[in-house]
């Protein structure tokens, strides 16, 4: 499952991406690509629901794969020494090649 | 150059995105480049976040001086006192079983900026965070910015 959010993930878009990985995970799915090329922002409220996230589905077995992170926006996962937490990769294609291999 | 703006918004969720409009337009022009004006509209976003979240404040108002090397956004709300400096800082090093989800908005407001001052003036609080263009800077201002963040 690939989820594209785009434009500001500031406190309140969070709270509609919060929902609906929620949703996703509520429904079964346990590989999710988030491509992030189209996010300009990730506020502290967006990386709370992408490690909330991530926590839940390794709980399940699963994984939140990264792709296409703008450079602010892999700055600010870098700030928050998050990209030690997540598989980041250049493109969806990348990251779901990983997941179809086992990775 | 010199230069002030100021806005005030409701203190609500919808708010934001229209103050980060506000501060990009009013470094538009000052000696920040691209890098360091995305900073502080991400400093200034966060501290705004938590005046909504947990503030109680009916407006919050923001001014931004533009000044020579540097811009200064201030930060005013009404609501209950809170000084973000005396947060403790988050776990960023630790493996994703201990890392709590709070407390990182406030470290990015820490680490975004070059100068943070908090004081409680009129029943208010008011939060001034500074970002000093990195090659603009005098080292002069520097120097006294750094003093005035160990004594913070």
């Amino acid at each position: 499952m690939i989820v594209l959010p785009t434009g500001r993930l500031d406190a309140p878009s969070s709270e509609e991406l919060k929902a609906d990985m929620e949703r996703l995970i509520g429904e079964g799915w346990r590989k999710i690509v988030a491509n992030l090329e189209g996010v300009d922002y990730i506020s502290s409220s967006g990386l709370r629901v992408m490690l909330s996230a991530l926590k839940k589905l390794r709980s399940l077995g699963g994984d939140l794969k990264l792709a296409s992170l703008r450079p602010y926006v892999r700055e600010t996962f870098e700030i928050a020494g998050f990209t030690q937490l997540f598989k980041i990769y250049d493109g969806e294609e990348e990251a779901a090649d990983d997941f179809r291999r086992g990775g | 150059m010199m230069a002030s703006f100021t806005m005030r918004a409701i203190a609500s969720p919808e708010s934001l995105a229209e103050i980060s409009r506000f501060i990009l337009e009013a470094v538009r022009g000052s000696d920040l480049d691209e890098r360091e004006a995305f900073h502080l509209m991400m400093a200034a976003d966060e501290a705004c976040t938590n005046i909504i979240k947990y503030g109680r404040s009916g407006d919050i108002e923001i001014k931004c001086d533009v000044e020579d090397g540097k811009v200064e956004v201030e930060i005013v709300d009404d609501g209950v006192p809170f000084d973000p400096l005396k947060a403790p800082p988050p776990d960023i090093d630790g493996p994703l079983e201990e890392r709590k989800v709070g407390g990182l908005g406030i470290y990015f407001i820490r680490a975004l900026t070059d100068y943070l001052r908090y004081e409680r003036r009129g029943g208010k609080n008011v939060l001034t965070m500074t970002v000093i263009h990195s090659s603009g800077a005098d080292p002069a201002d520097r120097c006294r910015h750094l003093n005035g963040r160990s004594g913070a």
